[in-house]
């Protein structure tokens, strides 16, 4: 941040990157992609179990927001949004493909906490906006406004979701003792 | 135990993305794609990705017409051709980039109402932010950017009212179809054998629990598949072996005493806009839930088979397909962690019982999702048109 004059009327679409540093008054692009690409693309793994597809996605997301950067008052909530879209579409495409739940699961093969495992696994088997939900809840820390507006529902519905997850998390990680 | 099981779900969530590495040259990617809005292209790494993620989703033939309709998933885009015997020289990528923004007031104005009354026991769980009764929810439009590939697509289904058996069949063009010099059949993958369908050195027949399908790359290299529940496969090998095409509409010879139930021309997937909403419905047990996906797209998706039936909504016809549940025995398999392509541990599995329902009014078609066929047309009898 800081610096001086910024062509702040030029879209960043068009701006040579290094120039994004410069512009004045508010976090830039370059800003946004330090600060959270990589928490992004660990929300997507945890939220579709993929490390390359959520690499892709959360890529998709930041072109997304590269484009419209100008008239994007609040890039962490947009990217929370566009990454949550995107995540449940590519998971619920997949369901839809090929019709059955347990082959949507996260893949677990890179923790070696049996803990880690245990969780992940049965997050895993949530519905993928229960998913979802837990991990902008558990992971990224946001509140149940915050989600909301990532998942494009009331706060009703998200406390619905987490609450529904939770359940469902108690049972299994009960049960598996 | 409350506070014990957030903690354990934040300490295993922090670990799990503590293992998540992520790519060295990710920013350029993303400014370079940002930067070349008529044909983003991807690192060739990403490529690979998109490959294998197309890889997944094909599942080898094993689905009729996928479509996704899916938020941010742009209009109906038929997933690329099984990775047995069909090859590509595109990826779904190519086919434009997906717009999306929120609809206007007339826009959103298109699109139903959600149903008034539920089944017993259900109740509305997720609807867009500012629902009610009174007007139609939020939907957003998407728009599938230009692209410089072909991608189009064209059907037609068929459904024989005494037996629930349905056949479609599918012709698509994304991008470059390769005609393989002969099928290509990997060791222990779906029960699979290699057909002769008019000519085509790449055939293959697959079968996936009630469905199976027959692939094949057309002489003009248009990607073509037939799928079907409750034929043989004598019968759905004739059937693939008279479907033609002439540049707008699929014609096939489907076997006595099937009817047809839908037709699509051949659509452009890039430049057409379209609305959409979806809402869930649930009973409280997720196995159950039910969902709602209206789009202003007149196209009857006919995405899984199993034994169907035509029943009416709104004095209009549609059709009702039940999935999975006993008897099914499909034939799954995994791929392995940590790499892109490899397939192993094929195995029996049989799918949760679910079923869907799908048709077209008024220029909107309607999809719901859920655990049986009853359920689904119980909810479907409630919708009101806008």
């Amino acid at each position: 941040m800081g610096g001086s004059d910024a062509s702040t009327d030029v879209s960043p679409v068009e701006q040579p990157v290094e120039a994004f540093r410069a512009v004045v008054g508010r976090e830039t692009f370059v800003d946004v992609y330090d600060a959270r690409y990589r928490s992004m693309v660990q929300i997507a793994r945890l939220t579709t179990g993929s490390d390359d597809v959520a690499e892709e996605l959360v890529q998709d997301a930041f072109v997304d927001l590269y484009r419209r950067f100008d008239t994007i008052d609040s890039p962490a909530a947009y990217l929370h949004r566009a990454v949550a879209n995107r995540c449940t579409s590519w998971v619920r495409r997949r369901v839809t493909e090929r019709r059955y739940h347990e082959r949507s699961r996260v893949d677990v093969s890179a923790w070696s906490d049996p803990d880690t495992i245990a969780v992940m696994d049965a997050i895993g088997r949530l519905p993928i906006r229960q998913r979802t939900a837990v991990v902008l809840r558990y992971f990224a820390d946001l509140n149940e406004a915050d989600i909301a507006a990532a998942l494009d529902c009331r706060p009703g519905t998200v406390k619905s979701l987490l609450s529904r997850a939770r359940t469902q998390l108690e049972k299994e990680l009960t049960d598996e003792h | 135990m409350s506070t014990d099981l957030d903690t354990r779900i934040a300490a295993a969530l922090r670990d799990a993305a503590n293992t998540v590495d992520t790519a060295p040259d990710a920013f350029n990617a993303i400014v370079e794609r940002a930067g070349t809005t008529a044909a983003p292209r991807r690192h060739p790494w990403q490529w690979a990705v998109a490959a294998s993620v197309i890889a997944l989703a094909s599942t080898a033939a094993a689905f009729l017409f996928t479509r996704s309709d899916e938020p941010d998933s742009g209009p109906p885009m038929i997933a690329m051709g099984p990775a047995l015997g069909v090859g590509t020289g595109a990826l779904v990528e190519d086919c434009g980039l997906v717009d999306d923004r929120p609809a206007t007031a007339e826009q959103a104005s298109r699109v139903a109402f959600l149903p008034a009354e539920l089944p017993t026991g259900y109740e509305l769980v997720e609807a867009p932010s500012d629902y009610s009764n009174a007007v139609p929810p939020t939907a957003q439009v998407q728009q599938r950017t230009p692209s410089s590939l072909e991608c189009w697509t064209a059907s037609r289904s068929f459904l024989d009212p005494d037996t629930g058996g349905i056949l479609t069949a599918v012709i698509a063009r994304q991008g470059r179809h390769i005609r393989w010099d002969e099928c290509q059949l990997p060791d222990g993958y779906l029960p699979a054998e290699c057909v002769d369908i008019n000519g085509d050195p790449s055939g293959v027949l697959t079968h996936e629990g009630s469905r199976a399908t027959v692939s094949w790359v057309t002489e003009d290299a248009n990607h073509a598949y037939v799928s079907a529940y409750g034929l043989t496969s004598e019968q759905l090998i004739d059937a693939a072996r008279s479907v033609s095409f002439d540049g707008t509409d699929v014609f096939i010879d489907a076997p006595a005493g099937m009817q047809q139930i839908d037709e699509r021309p051949r659509m452009n997937l890039y430049n057409a806009e379209f609305t959409r909403y979806s809402a869930t419905f649930t009973n409280g047990d997720p196995t159950d839930d039910v969902t709602l996906t209206v789009v202003t797209w007149s196209d009857m998706t006919v995405y899984e088979v199993g034994p169907a039936a035509s029943v009416y909504v709104n004095g209009v016809p549609a059709l009702v397909v039940t999935t999975g549940g006993p008897e099914t025995g499909i034939t799954s398999w995994q791929q392995i962690p940590g790499t892109n392509d490899a397939i192993v541990d094929l195995e029996p599995n049989q799918p949760p019982p679910s079923a869907y329902m799908t048709w077209t009014d008024g220029g909107l078609t309607f999809t719901l999702t859920g655990p049986d066929a009853p359920t689904v047309t119980a909810v479907a009898q409630q919708l009101r048109p806008a």
